[in-house]
């Protein structure tokens, strides 16, 4: 019997994305099964020029056992080409942010995101195989008809930045900067990651609590009216310095991860939520807002709070890890333990299996 | 309770002692939350038409840059082609040199056109902020006036 092709198709390919990264860790995975390629709609960067390949060059239709497609948002034009495929389809659910987050400040963007829970509910019918990465994906995806949807985070490493040695110089800039440590968010800047909280909630600590802690933003903007406010923002808060650092390499992300005090997530919509768990890798205590899939992203890793925290819970929050040592110690013991665990589950057998079994 | 629960719930409990004894002012997270959306709300409205004229700047950079003073061969007349060339070429150095200082003039003009457009932005975002501030001053004089009417009244009631 000949090998199946079973290829993945993602919107873009970029280094330090998540999808891809999880779509790269697969293919090596069905490659053992299967010839496997991953083809996008863009490609970001040259070396990711040598391992996807444009969505223009997809094989015919008779060529191709099995089509996984990465859902996360839609686009007009990945949407057309799955529209005309006749193979039988894979869906792998990575979220959809819901789209009122976008509707005022960018109505394109609000649009194609409005397609991409669309386009789920649109392809249900022709998929053979639903994978979600995480627990609150699948419940998603149940609700909009699918069945018997494999969870599992295939590809996901959260200690890929463990092996990543410190910038020396950086450091040295972060310790003039920062003598008394800073907090650090990680993440695209986008409005439904409330940014401006994390502000806020840093603003409050320094000025309740007396204190100089800063804030790193590490993560590209992808919505420049958002930024802009976020920018008029920074300047009506004199308690904090403020370091936006845009997108960075992986070096550079693990060290300012591993010298700030905490790592801070105000975010209102996660599907999954990788940072958190490179930071527990890390040795970072995590305080995070506990919205959708965080919890169950998290565990008992993480100082969760409540979904409709606001910045005052999280600047006490903040105070309580930067204050108490103790609960510091436990919080980064029980980061550590969760991370562990999240590996040892790490298994992507299953969703493998299952795939080459739709393929067949 | 898990000592998630525990904690979560000791930190409410602080954030509602801190309110009772003003370190976090009544509605400050709504304060907040209003404040943050203005600051979208203006940056939406200048941006719309601020980008507008940068999208025209940028048109205008990319005529300038296309600006090459060459005399274009074609022509509808028979032969006419060879007579444009033959022009284009005996005057090509005097009209590339004008073309050059054309498109300097257009650039220099775009650089000053830009820093036009960011000043007024920031223009922009401290009128808005100062009318916040206004609009915040006058519903704390509000107040205060509320205040002394309900002090005059119990006045009165005391001395009646």
């Amino acid at each position: 019997m000949s090998r199946p092709a079973i290829h993945q198709v993602i919107i873009g390919a970029s280094e330090g994305d998540a999808i891809t990264q999880m779509a790269l860790a697969l293919r090596d995975e069905l490659a053992k099964f299967a010839d496997s390629e991953i083809y996008a709609n863009w490609i970001h960067s040259d070396y990711l020029r040598t391992r996807v390949k444009p969505l223009k060059d997809l094989p015919p239709s008779e060529e191709v056992s099995l089509l996984v497609y990465h859902a996360s948002i839609g686009r007009e034009e990945v949407h057309a080409v799955l529209a005309e495929r006749t193979e039988s389809l894979g869906i792998i659910y990575h979220n959809v942010t819901p789209a009122h987050y976008y509707e005022h400040e960018n109505p394109q963007f609000a649009a194609d995101l409005q397609l991409g829970r669309r386009e789920v509910t649109l392809l249900r019918e022709r998929v053979r195989i639903a994978v979600a990465d995480s627990k609150y994906n699948a419940r998603e995806l149940e609700s909009i008809g699918y069945s018997d949807v494999v969870v599992s985070p295939a590809g996901l490493r959260p200690s890929r930045l463990s092996s990543q040695p410190y910038n020396s110089k950086l450091v040295q800039g972060l310790e003039e900067q920062y003598p008394e440590g800073y907090v650090v968010v990680v993440g695209q800047v986008l409005p439904h990651k409330r940014v401006e909280q994390a502000i806020e909630a840093l603003h409050l600590y320094n000025s309740t609590f007396h204190r100089k802690v800063g804030l790193v933003i590490c993560g590209a903007a992808r919505q420049i009216g958002y930024w802009r406010a976020l920018g008029v923002q920074m300047r009506t808060s004199p308690f904090v310095g403020i370091r936006a650092t845009g997108p960075v390499d992986d070096r550079d992300l693990a060290t300012y991860m591993r010298c700030s005090r905490l790592l801070l997530g105000m975010s209102d919509h996660e599907g999954l939520c990788i940072p958190p768990l490179e930071a527990m890798s890390l040795g970072v205590p995590v305080v995070i807002k506990g919205a959708c899939a965080v919890p169950d992203t998290v565990g008992e890793g993480a100082l969760v709070l409540p979904s409709t925290a606001g910045p005052e819970l999280a600047s006490e929050a903040i105070n309580l890890v930067l204050s108490d040592d103790d609960f510091r110690g436990r919080l980064i013991q029980r980061g550590y333990e969760h991370v562990s665990q999240v590996m040892a589950n790490q298994d992507m057998g299953e969703a493998v299996r299952r795939l080459v079994e739709a393929a067949q | 309770m898990s000592e998630q629960n525990a904690i979560v719930d000791e930190l409410q409990k602080r954030v509602a002692a801190a309110r009772q004894a003003g370190r976090y002012p009544v509605g400050l997270e709504q304060q907040l939350e209003a404040d943050f959306k203005a600051i979208m709300d203006v940056v939406h409205r200048s941006g719309d038409q601020l980008e507008a004229v940068r999208g025209e700047l940028h048109e205008l950079r990319v005529k300038a840059d296309n600006l090459n003073g060459l005399v274009s061969p074609r022509s509808r007349i028979p032969g006419g082609s060879i007579y444009h060339r033959i022009v284009g070429r005996l005057v090509g150095h005097h009209t590339r040199g004008v073309a050059h200082q054309a498109q300097d003039t257009i650039r220099a003009s775009i650089k000053v056109s830009e820093s036009l457009l960011e000043l007024l932005e920031a223009q922009q975002i401290d009128d808005r902020r100062l009318l916040r501030e206004l609009n915040h001053a006058i519903k704390d004089r509000l107040v205060m006036v509320d205040v002394l009417a309900e002090a005059i009244l119990e006045l009165e009631r005391k001395t009646k």
